[in-house]
């Protein structure tokens, strides 16, 4: 968390303040915080999510702008600096910048590596050019104040508050705004069991979301398409991925059929490239191109689980557990 | 794929169409000259980047089909690519396929909008109309698929409706937050019939209307949660709703609820506590405000809470070291008050006391006495009580003294326990010794928790002196009884009492049988009306005093009333008017007459720990009790008493 504090002392347009809240920490997170001279809030008992430690934080805030930060996420120089224009159009509430991981040694953080690559130098971009990017990242996001209050702040309804966040401003007719430019370092599961966490708590909280929002997304242009979609391939394209292309494959006799699994490589292949190429890392994408397709289908994997909890057995996740 | 989502499938081709329509949409709106999200530069890179796309999938494909054809000989291919360029079929069929299922998916969410927006659309399109005019909009499903990926049509469309919507909505809120309710409400509504989804618009009307219409409020939060199911206080919302219509069983199943859906959530347990206690299930909010405070035991509030029901469960004692708590974590006046009251009800106290009778025959009774109460031990309290009766009837006058000791036990709020025991000393009269008799009573009266049924169990075992004949003839009383109450689906309680007494004097023993059956409807929960059918048997004719018929029917209307002056002074009175017939022994029963009744009860707290209480009680039945002397037997006690707790 120093880190992450440090980044933020360095900005090219520091922050007038910043508050750590600690949520009732028991590894001296406030005296680490407190040391090096920002603003430290503890509410009187643990509020048991994210959400709620951030809706606490809220409360302390001053400024009509406001950066959410996770503590093991550091940003680059600039990343504030990169985000403020965007909220001259008084109609954008919320405003997230590209997220990259700060390491990149295991398979996992490799996976993930790739993941962000792809998804922020495509499909994000694609998603921005139509106005509505599907998620201003809860690990580094910068929110107009008064709007953030008028949706009382973040929500531990579902175990994803920052697509909730987002998805409630669009429906109250607000904008989200992604810039590239703005670059955060959040570290990422470098553990199966760390990753296995992580990617429980997105999935319920993306099938949460999806159940809680359906009818007032279906008001919003583009996001219901790109909701429906990445819901579908979350799903049933996940359950296709994991069994229909083996059963082909014993059907038809012939191991021709599983070339299925790298058909689409070429549409992740191609904007990795690119995105490496900007950034000057084209051997490190290569060489972790490999771990992606492990993720993916972890990945699936985790969310069939989450689908059939959520919407079949009707077990709800609601217990917030910090993966990364 | 969306970082965290499985990204197979259709999502790339999703983003490849979109990337490729860019270039059309930025043109659109820029002849349109309307703000661009993007500058042609990322266009033009995506647009590009999509371009590459679409050539790596066909090589991909052709370089599938070349390793397909030239390793035929080794791994046979499949039969669907008999006949066919390997390489044409797989990129053909892959591009094919995943547009397809796009188109599907896409078509199926349009078609979905249509169908659950319906009303709402027709909502908006009438309020755009009334602001802008009218203005024909055509739009066919087939159109708006296509159109949904460089979307500038109907972005245009439904923004102004999601615009109207959130226009609706800040107007609405800056009412609320101004305090301005009556806008405010007609806002959220407004912005309800625009989009009748919306939650938070349901969310605040119904908190708008709570107090104004409870059941339009609990309507609507109970939309609400089925607009958010994950949001804990929404069930908190139903539950309080509910609470207010008297329906603490939902209630605590929606807390219940809010529980499963944010454990350890202080509004959540503390609320679902509080429902507890008002359905009347103290020992379960006790139970559950401890557990939370066990947790939390900085919570004064909690702690006040707790202190409340344990008043209610009658341990008083522990009720003020919950207040000590609250008081020593943030005073508070009214806390401090309740400390003071809890504290009074546990101390020792004496309670001198002066009775007096009267009845229609001339008989009068007097009695001094009082009671000693040491200080509350837990659920148990044990007291003295001595007093001096003294009985004429103008012509003779005896006399009687009485020691009792007794118990009282209230190991829950459910269970009450009452047990005494001890002597009476008869005046010597009419050539009679002085005579000391045992007398007891026990008493014991269970109640379901939550408004349930009722059983009251009593045995006792004393000595009848209304008159100075009784006292002479030495009749005792050992009585066994039973009272039941049934509560009917909220409405009404069914109540049936049944007791047997033996009256033994030296010359024989006697039986009286009385049962009775009511039906009572609480009005409001301080007042109640019943209607009740008494009949009472005696076994034979007796010279000992008192009235014995063959049998006595009674049948009257009732009433319970029971208030609280802002002083806290507290008044009950219940009173039965009715008629009565009677049959003597060997004879047949008589006409109806009158048969009226008239209990009443005043409290009137003079300080802390020092309660003036005067009761008074008048029959003019039969029935009354066993020392009726006449058919149309008249009677008044009244009894004057000051409980005085010793701090």
């Amino acid at each position: 968390m120093a880190d992450t504090i440090r980044s933020l002392q360095a900005q090219t347009a520091p922050p007038r303040e910043i508050i750590v809240v600690d949520d009732c920490s028991t590894d001296g997170t406030g005296d680490v915080a407190r040391a090096l001279g920002v603003t430290v809030v503890r509410p009187p008992t643990n509020t048991g999510s994210k959400a709620g430690a951030q809706s606490f934080g809220l409360t302390y805030v001053r400024t009509s702008l406001t950066v959410a930060i996770d503590a093991d996420t550091v940003l680059a120089p600039d990343a504030i600096e990169r985000l403020l224009p965007v909220f001259d159009r008084p109609r954008v509430a919320a405003a997230c910048g590209l997220v990259l991981p700060r390491h990149v040694r295991s398979i996992w953080e490799r996976g993930r590596y790739i993941e962000y690559l792809f998804a922020f130098t495509y499909y994000k971009q694609v998603q921005e050019c139509y106005g509505k990017p599907l998620i201003a990242s809860g690990c580094f996001s910068m929110y107009r104040t008064a709007l953030l209050r008028a949706q009382q702040g973040w929500s531990n309804r579902t175990l994803a508050e920052d697509m909730d966040l987002t998805w409630r401003f669009y429906q109250a007719g607000y904008e989200v705004r992604f810039v590239p430019e703005a670059v955060c370092y959040p570290i990422e599961p470098h553990t199966f069991r760390l990753m296995g966490t992580q990617l429980r708590r997105w999935s319920h909280g993306f099938v949460q979301n999806v159940r809680l929002h359906w009818r007032g997304l279906l008001r919003v242009p583009f996001l219901r398409s790109a909701v429906a979609v990445a819901f579908w391939d979350a799903t049933i394209a996940a359950a296709l991925y994991l069994v229909l292309l083996p059963l082909l494959a014993l059907v038809f006799k012939s191991p021709w059929v599983l070339l299925g699994y790298l058909i689409d490589a070429p549409v992740v292949l191609v904007p990795v490239l690119v995105g490496a190429t900007r950034r000057r890392e084209v051997l490190r994408a290569l060489a972790s191109v490999p771990a992606f397709f492990v993720l993916r289908t972890v990945n699936a994997v985790f969310f069939l689980r989450a689908v059939c909890a959520e919407l079949v057995f009707g077990r709800s996740l609601h217990v917030y557990e910090k993966g990364h | 794929m969306t970082v965290g989502v499985p990204g197979t499938g259709i999502g790339g081709m999703f983003y490849l169409l979109s990337a490729l329509a860019m270039p059309l949409r930025q043109a659109y709106r820029w002849a349109r000259r309307r703000p661009s999200f993007a500058g042609w530069r990322v266009v033009a890179g995506q647009t590009v980047m999509a371009g590459a796309i679409l050539a790596a999938i066909w090589a991909t494909g052709w370089l599938v089909g070349i390793g397909i054809t030239a390793s035929a000989g080794i791994l046979r291919p499949p039969h669907v690519l008999a006949g066919a360029h390997p390489g044409n079929v797989l990129r053909t069929a892959a591009l094919v396929l995943s547009a397809a299922t796009l188109a599907a998916v896409l078509l199926g969410v349009e078609l979905l909008r249509l169908w659950v927006h319906r009303g709402a659309e027709k909502a908006a399109r009438a309020e755009r109309a009334g602001e802008a005019g009218s203005r024909q909009q055509i739009r066919r499903v087939a159109a708006i698929v296509l159109l949904a990926l460089a979307a500038d049509g109907t972005d245009t469309v439904a923004a102004q409706g999601t615009s109207a919507l959130a226009r609706r909505l800040a107007r609405a809120d800056s009412a609320f937050v101004a305090g301005d309710a009556t806008r405010a409400a007609r806002e959220y509504a407004a912005a309800l019939a625009v989009d009748p989804e919306n939650s938070r618009a349901t969310y605040r009307l119904a908190d708008l209307t709570k107090r104004r219409d409870p059941a339009r409020a609990l309507q609507l939060f109970r939309r609400y949660v089925t607009l958010e199911p994950s949001d804990a206080w929404g069930y908190m919302a139903v539950g309080d709703a509910l609470v207010r219509s008297g329906n603490y069983g939902d209630a605590l199943r929606s807390y219940d609820d809010a529980l499963r859906l944010a454990p350890g959530e202080r509004d959540a347990v503390i609320g679902r506590a509080r429902v507890l206690a008002r359905a009347g299930r103290t020992d379960a909010a006790v139970a559950g405000y401890r557990q939370w405070l066990e947790a939390n035991p900085s919570d004064a509030e909690a702690w006040g809470e707790l202190g409340r029901q344990r008043l209610r469960q009658g341990r008083e004692r522990d009720a003020a070291l919950a207040f000590e708590r609250a008081q020593a974590i943030a005073p508070d006046p009214t806390v401090a008050r309740r400390l003071a009251v809890a504290r009074a009800a546990s101390a020792p106290a004496i309670t001198p006391l002066a009775s007096g009778t009267h009845d229609s025959d001339g008989n009068t009774t007097l009695r001094l006495g009082g009671t000693a109460e040491l200080a509350a031990s837990g659920p148990m309290r044990l007291g003295l009580t001595a007093s001096r009766t003294t009985i004429g009837d103008g012509v003779t006058t005896t006399g009687r003294h009485d020691l009792t000791v007794g118990a009282a036990w209230r190991p829950a709020a459910a269970w009450q326990v009452q047990a005494s025991g001890g002597a009476s000393r008869l005046d010597a009269v009419a050539g009679r010794t002085a005579t000391i008799l045992p007398t007891g009573q026990l008493r014991a009266r269970w109640r379901v928790p939550g408004a349930g049924p009722i059983v009251d169990l009593k045995a006792r075992r004393d000595v009848v002196d209304a008159t100075p004949l009784l006292a002479a003839n030495r009749v005792l009383r050992t009585e066994l009884g039973a009272t039941v109450e049934l509560p009917v689906a909220r409405v009404f309680k069914l109540r049936g009492i049944g007791r047997t007494v033996a009256l033994s004097d030296s010359a024989e023993v006697n039986h009286r049988t009385m049962l009775a059956g009511m039906v009572a409807v609480p009005v409001t929960p301080s007042v109640e009306v019943s209607a009740q059918f008494h009949t009472i048997r005696f076994a034979h004719p007796t010279t000992a005093g008192y009235f014995a018929p063959r049998l006595v029917q009674v049948v009257q209307a009732g009433s319970y009333l029971e208030f609280e002056t802002p002083r806290g002074i507290l008044l009950v009175f219940d009173v039965g008017a009715g008629v009565q017939r009677v049959a003597e022994q060997g004879a047949a029963i008589g006409p109806w007459g009158r048969a009226l009744r008239l209990y009443s009860l005043i409290v009137v707290p003079l300080a802390v720990g020092r309660d003036l209480r005067f009761e008074f009680d008048g029959e003019q039945s039969a029935f009354a009790n066993e020392v009726a002397t006449t058919a149309q037997w008249r009677y008044v006690s009244a009894t004057l008493s000051l409980r005085w707790a010793l701090q």
